[in-house]
């Protein structure tokens, strides 16, 4: 088994080859730079924020971490202490990693400041970050500081709610207890029960998926379709998405009990496509479902419903890796992996998203009218990723040879995977192909079927076999709409992500160097209620020194 | 947002946001450099222009004198440490605006406004522009300061002084190091600039005793004014009270101004005085020529004048100076 799993391996088609290369590259260096950026040499002393009353009077201590006690302003006693929770609590990850905060509190262990630091979490959906934490104000060690309890989430955004108030109450028990000498009371947050309800669900669906392409039963196949629409899509909105593969990437790795469907996702998905291919694509993505219904629907004619040139098709199709690669790279980039929150399903099923997003749904489903399955076969990253994993899966769906070469499955495979290799003998497109298993039942001497890659394959081009429609007048049109559907995602992709960016960069403030205008109006301020107000300086220049 | 680099004086500051320069008083918010001090002087006092010293200015004239906090030198010996050397939330500020500095100086027929007590190259621009205003109103403008200041703001400033007093401490760059915290170059290159540009400037030099008043360091201040200000340019002789730091040395001995008096006029110049001793000779004007008495001085208040028309009343020498 292994050895024929390997032969598969070396016969991959030189196009897969330098795509997988390029995806690999992109992935390990995510890894590369997030263990970097994760180990970066820890600054001396954190920067104070100035919204505090005395900055002045403070000093810095080291142990047992880093903190500043904050004294009187005849400096006899200490009034209060400022730190920073990165420094007292285990990595506590919100949905885009930790939620770094400066806090200060009086010497009973009142909060009277919070400063968020660094947050990587998605604007849209949590807000304005300093009005979820002004709650905070004046709580201590002594309150329960739990979620649902005496502190009120964020609504939509509960994982996010959920670390900071962790983040915040860890920090303070750490800080009373080592500092203050003060415990606090006993009774932490009850122990998250063990998510059997996720697992078992998903362990069935994906057997049902399974069994429906080994059975070639499409009622089963239906049935995992509706299942996962429904439970996968409008129940929990978690589908596998390139947010999960950015995250691994930027090794930010949730809690399996925080977030159970994260990992039942992503993990099955992808053992299933090592296995058998494109299982989820074909009958467990919530999105399929929809387009499906449409296609059943709308599309008389049998697929395809026009045949275009290779050329141009083959070139379309690239069009997914070209996404894939464009937004693992550019939430590696910009350490935030909510840049792949542009994918239309997620706007579909969490209800996020602005008229771009919404629009560009909507032209997809017109789409799916006259296309089966057109974002699947040209736009869906997610699909590039199983495709180059379905490349090497153990079973493939293949003929026994020696076939009639009628061409029959060829014309019947609705994502046009088939092709023929030199002896005529249909071969499918593992990258392609979306298990939905017309093929097998098309074939009228019933030799086409999944079994273990034994038999050296590698499409020498995707042209079927026999064509009906040869009408390349549609050409045009097709490349027209295809184009036109990834400059709209393009679009989108840029919209999101500049707009996450400079959000979650504008709450960024871990250098002392780097100041946002708040800071430098409440300094004014300071300045003018000493009675010394600003005028402006002659004879000076923006300092070069490197900061 | 960055640093900024402060280019007022030498020292060249790089300020940090909410940070200060060296002189206390100039800070960076939001990446801008902004003087904490403008209009907000912590001394505000009439004196006789004699006082700052200037004895060759309108003799028997009121100087309306102000000053902010803050000084960027910081020396040892500093006669008015109490707000040269404190950051300006730590000092009485008066609010006083450019206008209302020339009004009130009019107000009390203040011939002239002195910049003076702590250093107006700090207080820069509320210097700048009072003097703007000062001058249309015809009053004087005169600066005491340790001339500490690039060229590019001097040259400006100069445009709207008509006389300074500028103290050369020493003339040991080691001495200006140890004792101020600053270096002697640029200070003398703001006397010779100042000159340049047609100032009237005095000079003071502070004896401090066993520091810098053996007889080389004497001669040699004597020498370098010769040959950049001339015989002409007065030179005062000022004396040491241990107020700030060197609380170990006494006050200048009145033999030590008097022998430096001495010496002065050995090497040639011919406009010598002697500061804070009442009664001593090196309190009056003489003629370089006949060695009359012209002006005399009982502590700041004039006795006698016999300066007419800029020229002694004896001999018709000419004498250097503003008078009127």
């Amino acid at each position: 088994m292994y050895k024929i799993w390997l032969k598969g391996l070396t016969v991959l088609a030189m196009k897969y080859r330098i795509l997988f290369f390029l995806f690999l590259i992109i992935f390990l260096g995510g890894l590369k730079v997030s263990w970097q950026r994760a180990h970066a040499p820890q600054k001396n002393a954190f920067a104070i924020p100035v919204t505090l009353e005395n900055p002045l009077s403070t000093k810095f201590e080291t142990s047992p971490f880093p903190y500043y006690k904050i004294f009187s302003a005849d400096k006899s006693r200490i009034t209060g202490y400022i730190f920073q929770t990165s420094d007292l609590t285990t990595n506590i990850k919100g949905y885009g990693g930790p939620v770094k905060m400066v806090i200060s509190i009086d010497t009973a262990g009142r909060i009277k400041n919070i400063d968020i630091t660094e947050n990587n979490e998605t604007p849209d959906y949590t807000g304005d970050l300093n009005v979820f934490t002004r709650q905070f104000l004046l709580k201590s060690h002594q309150n329960p500081l739990i979620l649902g309890k005496d502190i009120d989430g964020i609504t939509g955004a509960t994982v996010s709610s959920e670390a900071i108030t962790r983040t915040i109450k860890e920090s303070l028990e750490r800080f009373s207890k080592e500092i203050l000498n003060t415990k606090s009371p006993s009774g932490n947050s009850p122990p998250q029960p063990f998510p059997w309800a996720p697992i078992i669900i998903t362990f069935l669906l994906f057997l049902t998926a399974i069994v429906g392409i080994v059975w070639v039963d499409m009622r089963l196949r239906w049935l995992a379709l509706i299942c996962g629409f429904i439970y996968l899509g409008l129940i929990t909105h978690t589908m596998l998405s390139l947010v999960q593969v950015s995250n691994v990437s930027l090794l930010n790795i949730p809690d399996f009990l925080k977030n159970p469907l994260w990992a039942l996702t992503l993990i099955p998905a992808f053992i299933a496509t090592l296995i058998i291919g494109r299982i989820y694509c074909g009958s467990l993505c919530p999105f399929a479902f929809p387009q499906e219904v449409m296609a059943k629907l709308f599309l008389r004619k049998k697929p395809p419903a026009k045949t275009i040139s290779p050329g141009a098709d083959s070139a379309a199709r690239l069009l997914k890796y070209l996404f894939l690669f464009i937004i693992l790279g550019l939430s590696i980039i910009f350490n935030n992996a909510s840049a792949a929150n542009m994918e239309p399903f997620v706007t579909l099923f969490s209800g996020h998203g602005e008229k771009l997003t919404w629009g560009f749904l909507f032209l997809l489903f017109i789409l799916a009218i006259f296309h089966y399955r057109f974002w699947c076969k040209y736009l869906c990253p997610v699909g590039a990723l199983t495709g180059l994993t379905a490349r090497i899966s153990l079973f493939k769906i293949q003929t026994m040879p020696p076939c009639s070469c009628c061409g029959i499955c060829a014309g019947t495979c609705p994502v046009e995977a088939i092709g023929h290799d030199k002896e005529k003998h249909p071969v499918i497109d593992q990258a392609e192909c979306i298990l939905c298993g017309k093929c097998i039942q098309a074939c009228p001497e019933k030799k086409l079927k999944l079994s273990c890659a034994r038999y050296p394959m590698g499409p020498e081009n995707i042209k079927p076999a026999q064509t009906q429609n040869n009408k390349r007048s549609s050409d045009a049109l097709f490349l027209v709409l295809t184009a036109s559907a990834a400059i709209f995602l393009a679009a989108i992709i840029n919209d999101n992500i500049l707009k996450n960016i400079q959000s979650s960069n504008k709450i960024k403030t871990s250098s002392a160097d780097v100041e946002t205008p708040s800071r430098s109006e409440a300094i004014k301020k300071q300045f003018e209620s000493k009675g010394l107000p600003l005028h402006e300086g002659k004879y000076w220049k923006v300092s070069d020194e490197k900061s | 947002m960055k640093k900024v680099e402060c280019e007022l004086c030498p020292r060249h500051c790089r300020i940090e946001e909410g940070g200060r320069g060296n002189c206390r008083i100039r800070t960076n918010v939001g990446g801008k450099l902004y003087s904490l001090v403008y209009g907000k002087p912590c001394a505000v006092h009439i004196d006789p222009i004699e006082k700052k010293p200037f004895f060759h200015i309108l003799p028997g004239s009121s100087a309306f004198s102000i000053a902010t906090a803050g000084c960027n030198l910081h020396c040892k010996f500093c006669q008015n440490w109490e707000i040269s050397q404190r950051p300006p939330e730590e000092t009485q500020n008066m609010d006083l605006p450019p206008e209302e500095v020339v009004r009130q100086a009019m107000a009390h027929n203040c011939r002239s406004i002195a910049y003076t007590y702590s250093d107006p190259v700090v207080f820069y621009e509320y210097t700048y522009d009072t003097s703007s205003l000062a001058q249309k109103q015809g009053l004087l403008n005169v600066l005491v300061t340790a001339g500490y200041i690039e060229q590019k703001p001097l040259v400006e400033l100069c445009k709207v002084i008509h006389a300074a007093n500028v103290d050369i401490k020493s003339m040991s760059d080691d001495f200006y190091r140890n004792m101020s915290e600053a270096t002697l170059k640029p200070v003398l290159d703001c006397v010779v600039t100042m000159k340049k540009m047609g100032l009237w400037v005095e000079i003071t030099n502070l004896l401090v005793p066993t520091l810098n008043d053996s007889e080389k360091d004497i001669r040699s201040l004597c020498r370098w004014i010769l040959q950049n200000g001339g015989a002409d340019m007065p030179l005062h002789f000022s004396r040491f009270w241990p107020l700030h730091k060197l609380q170990n040395l006494p006050p200048t001995p009145v033999e030590t101004l008097t022998r430096a008096w001495d010496i002065a006029k050995e090497e040639g110049l011919h406009y010598v005085y002697v500061g804070n001793v009442p009664s001593h000779p090196g309190n009056n004007t003489y003629c370089p020529n006949d060695g009359k008495l012209l002006i005399g001085r009982q502590g700041f208040e004039v006795t006698e004048n016999h300066v007419i028309d800029g020229k002694c009343e004896y001999c018709g020498t000419q004498i250097p100076g503003i008078w009127r």
